[in-house]
């Protein structure tokens, strides 16, 4: 049964066409247009998917986009282009963080989720690690990428 | 600061940032799902449930009946003809038998996704279920079970000899063995394959994540029996592949149906469908015996390898060919048997995956290494020395090796880091016991064909078109534009990349075989220097001074020794285009075979290895043994891969690799059940290393000492190497702390627990070999 229904992301309001188990991956990828989070596996275990809901990251290949209703739903296309999302995008381009890029964005993602709940500097190797525990990637081995986070999380903010 | 002011002109060498860095980690790079082309079906492959059996019949009119359906095909819908790279054994839908769990029988279009799976289902497919062949040694012998109308199921036998074997067998001072069992393992790209099909003049057109778009091309054109030139392969960003998207694919499905509907078709495989039916790294069994002298010199070597191909061929014919070449590791043995050989299964079939058939040659190469030093009692390190090749010696199929052997090099890094770490303290508190290990290895560059065109514009700047695949290593968005610009005497961002599949370059053999920076950029160099030549010819025209006495240098032709005397670039080539023509030049590469001689082979694919790269590993280990729980603390990496055009590249291509090879060690396993079902096809079952597992710190060590005499700038290929050591040199760590090591890979917590329990029911150490495996007494010949 096809409902109607609000999204909000990036700050913008997307109306969008919805079955009731229409996954909010789909929902952005889809309705809103917004490729940048990838189903790597859909069930939970890769991360690719991941964007962030009220600040909070979460796969959005388990989160049906009608329980988002009300919420605002951040993806990477939205918090790169300024303001902390942009300084970590830059120091994984300077720590050579990203090969094939198709895990980046939900990296990218856990990152911001991270450093919206500490503060500068804060983050210890185990934080980023936990934070980060839930995002695959196969091309790097993972140490530019805890470099490039941990340069992000002492940025000035 | 725009790079026009800041940016350096000499960049070979120097750390280079990826050009599409950005782009990636903003969301704004597209990938082959991303892209749904207007009126696209969607395509949904009905598999075979069992692993062995006859197909009776399929139905597919409650498929076909469902709304939203567009078209459901089987193999009778479609051409006979099979395809494969080597041998082709493989149908677009099983025809008469099915041969594997997961082998499509049928596919369904239709509107949407959603629809497209229930009709999938509704697919009534009768197979009368026959016993399968799961196990590679069950399938070399049996002659009443065979997966193809053959009356064997051996694919591939090669041999290689040289020397007398068997007389110095008869009068060695020892004869040692070693046997190993290799597991599956899965490429595990983060992207799936995903493929769309379109209708075009005359054939149609794929934009498909795929390492090797030519390949794909010439086999469709085959398959389909079209002008080659009638199939464009386009080639978004890719997610990954590391030799997992070098195949078709399921092209040909996505091609049929665009054939038979008129529309455009597209299949993204869910990540369970992608994990059974890739084509993982193969299981393998390897036995190897060396006759040494007292010092442990290795006079001769006899080698048995059976690789498992799964159900059908796929590359598995070449990698047999790699294996056996791989089988002497980085030492010169003048003697030798070595025969490598692939049996089909009922299994989902096998094929490359980065370093094809190392992980496990250099395993079973490395653990005999350590089983003559245990044997002999002697230093692994020093037998390794006592053999290492080198400059002027022969290598497994009589090649010369024309390049200095620098193993040792490598291996002198690594003992100096291992003795650090044992230095080390250890934490209080910390029980667990510290094991230090090492391997060493060679590898090869792959030297395939490659053709690449530069086109020097009336702005002095330059278009360069490749048809190599940016698998995500930075060699074509970044390292290949850096060396055309070094050539040209331009800054880098004043060479504009054209890349991305068939039709706006000319041929490349693909991302594969470490060959890219080689090859590829063999290509786009040699058309950079024929781009240099018309701008100088055009330049001694104009300044009247021998061509040969001009150089291209930060955007001037200048006069040597005179540099005041000179024009610009832009200059001479919008003068060019008015006198004499367009500026551009296509360079095409293939590498120079070395001259072979003393070795005679049978059934090889390819006659020798390209040009050698040495690597060693180190690494430090704590290891549980109450758990058999490995955890790897240190890691070093040191490759000679000649020049390091990228340092920042090449170290992610090592960090890459050896954390690859670490999960291959220790915790990735792709298995499959007795009736040839894969268990653990998922991201949850099938432990991939993440951000918590890997070790602290890999530190990565170049020896730049010892340039390619062929690679652009020096350069000899990495991408692979990286990947084929970790486990050998885990291996050893283990050895280092029980004594004994496993036989048998992975190394996983269960492994280990069983290898510490074998030693321990044998009260008297027995010799090397006998103690996580019963050796035998001799390698099959
Ligand atoms: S796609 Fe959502 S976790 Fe993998
Ligand atoms: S960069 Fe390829 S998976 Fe992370």
């Amino acid at each position: 049964m096809t409902t109607h229904m609000t999204l909000r992301v990036n700050g913008s309001d997307h109306d969008i066409a919805v079955e009731p188990d229409t996954l909010l991956l789909d929902a952005l990828r889809y309705e809103c247009g917004l490729t940048s989070a990838k189903l790597g596996c859909g069930t939970g275990d890769c991360g690719a998917c991941t964007v962030t809901v009220d600040g909070e990251a979460v796969n959005s290949c388990l989160m049906y986009v009608l329980e988002c209703e009300g919420h605002s739903v951040e993806t990477v296309e939205g918090v790169t282009a300024s303001g902390i999302g942009a300084v970590v995008a830059e120091e994984f381009v300077k720590a050579d963080a990203v090969q094939c890029g198709f895990c980046s964005p939900g990296i990218i993602m856990s990152t911001c989720a991270l450093l919206a709940r500490t503060e500068p500097g804060a983050a210890t190797d185990e934080d980023i690690k936990e934070a980060l525990a839930g995002n695959l990637c196969r091309c790097t081995g993972y140490l530019p990428i805890l470099d490039a986070v941990r340069r992000a999380s002492g940025a000035p903010r | 600061m725009s790079a026009e002011e800041s940016g350096p002109y000499l960049n070979v060498g120097n750390r280079l940032i990826r050009r599409d860095a950005a782009e990636r980690l903003t969301g704004h790079t597209t990938y082959a799902e991303d892209i749904r082309l207007p009126g696209v079906l969607y395509g949904v492959l009905v598999p075979s449930l069992v692993a062995a059996g006859r197909l009776r019949g399929i139905n597919v009119d409650r498929a076909v009946a469902l709304d939203g359906v567009v078209k459901v095909l089987t193999a009778k819908d479609v051409t006979d003809r099979c395809y494969g790279n080597y041998v082709k054994d493989q149908p677009i839908f099983a025809r008469d038998r099915v041969r594997f769990v997961g082998e499509p029988v049928a596919m369904v279009a239709a509107t949407s996704l959603a629809i497209a799976r229930r009709a999938a289902g509704l697919v009534e497919v009768d197979i009368e279920a026959t016993t399968p062949v799961v196990d590679p040694r069950e399938a070399l012998t049996s002659a009443e079970v065979l997966v193809h109308d053959r009356d064997t199921n051996v694919i591939e036998d090669v041999h290689i000899s040289r020397g007398d074997v068997d007389a110095v067998f008869d009068t060695a001072h020892a004869v040692v063995h070693t046997e190993i069992e290799s597991h599956r393992a899965h490429q595990a790209y983060l992207e799936p394959r995903a493929v769309t099909a379109a209708p075009a003049p005359g054939g149609f057109s794929l934009i498909m994540s795929t390492q090797q778009p030519f390949g794909v091309r010439a086999q469709l054109a085959e398959l389909f029996d079209l002008p080659t030139g009638t199939i464009e392969v386009r080639v978004p960003a890719i997610g990954g592949g590391f030799g997992g998207k070098l195949h078709l694919l399921f092209a040909p499905q996505a091609a049929a149906m665009t054939l038979a509907t008129g529309r455009p078709v597209q299949i993204v495989c869910s990540r369970a469908e992608d994990m059974t039916t890739g084509n993982p790294r193969e299981n393998s069994i390897v036995r190897m015996s060396s006759a040494v002298d007292e010092s442990g010199r290795i006079l001769a070597r006899r080698c048995d390898v059976v690789l498992d191909a799964g159900a059908y061929a796929m590359d598995t014919p070449v990698l047999t060919s790699m294996a056996a070449f791989y089988a002497t590791g980085p030492y010169r043995i003048d003697a030798l048997d070595i025969r490598g050989r692939a049996v089909y299964t009922n299994t989902c079939p096998t094929g490359s995956f980065r370093g094809p058939s190392g992980p496990q040659m250099v395993y079973a190469a490395e653990a005999q290494i350590e089983d003559i030093a245990q044997q002999l009692g002697l230093d692994p390190a020093e037998v390794r020395r006592r053999n290492f090749i080198g400059e002027g010696d022969r290598g497994p199929t009589g090649e010369l090796i024309t390049l200095r052997g620098t193993t040792d090099e490598c291996m002198r890094v690594v003992e100096s880091r291992l003795q650090r770490w044992r230095q080390a303290d250890v934490a209080p508190g910390d029980h667990r016991r510290r094991g230090y290990g090492l391997a060493c290895a060679w590898w090869s560059t792959l030297g395939t064909p490659s053709a690449a065109t530069v086109e020097l514009h009336e702005d002095g700047t330059a278009t360069l078109s490749s048809g190599g695949t940016e698998i995500g290593t930075g060699a074509i968005s970044t390292a290949l534009p850096s060396m055309v610009a070094e050539e040209l005497g331009l800054r880098p961002d004043r060479v504009i990349l054209k890349s991305g599949g068939t039709r706006d370059a000319p041929y490349d053999s693909g991302s594969r075989g470490s060959r890219t920076m080689f090859a590829t950029g063999n290509a786009a160099v040699l058309a950079a220097r024929a781009v240099a030549e018309q701008i100088r010819n055009e330049a001694s025209r104009l300044l009247e001074v021998d061509p040969a006495d001009l150089v291209l240098r930060e955007g001037r032709v200048e006069v040597k020794g005179a540099p005041e005397t000179g024009m610009t670039i832009a200059e001479v080539s919008a003068s060019a285009h008015l006198h004499s023509g367009p500026v551009v030049a296509t360079g095409r590469y293939r590498a120079e075979l070395a001259p072979v001689e003393g070795s005679e082979l049978q059934g090889a694919r390819f006659l020798r290895l390209g040009e050698p790269t040495f690597h060693c590993h180190g690494v430090e280990i704590a290891l549980d043994e109450e758990t058999g729980r490995v955890d790897v603390l240190n890691f070093v990496a040191v490759h000679d891969v000649g020049r390091v055009v990228n340092p920042v590249g090449a170290r992610g291509q090592v960090e890459g690799g050896v954390v690859q090879g670490i999960g291959y060690a220790l915790t990735e396993n792709l298995k499959t059940n007795d009736q040839g079902v894969i268990v653990n096809g998922n991201f949850h079952d099938y432990r991939l290393p993440t951000i918590a597992d890997v070790p602290p710190n890999i530190e990565t060590v170049f020896i730049e000492t010892n340039h390619s005499h062929t690679g652009p700038f020096g350069a000899k290929g990495l991408g692979e190497p990286p990947v084929i050591l970790p486990a050998a040199a885990i291996g050893s760590a283990l050895r280092d702390v029980l004594g004994v090591q496993p036989y048998q890979l992975p190394l996983d917590a269960d492994r280990v627990v069983l290898t510490i329990a074998e030693r321990d029911s044998h009260p008297v150490p027995g010799p090397p070999g006998s103690t996580a495996r019963p050796p035998e007494p001799e390698v099959e010949k």
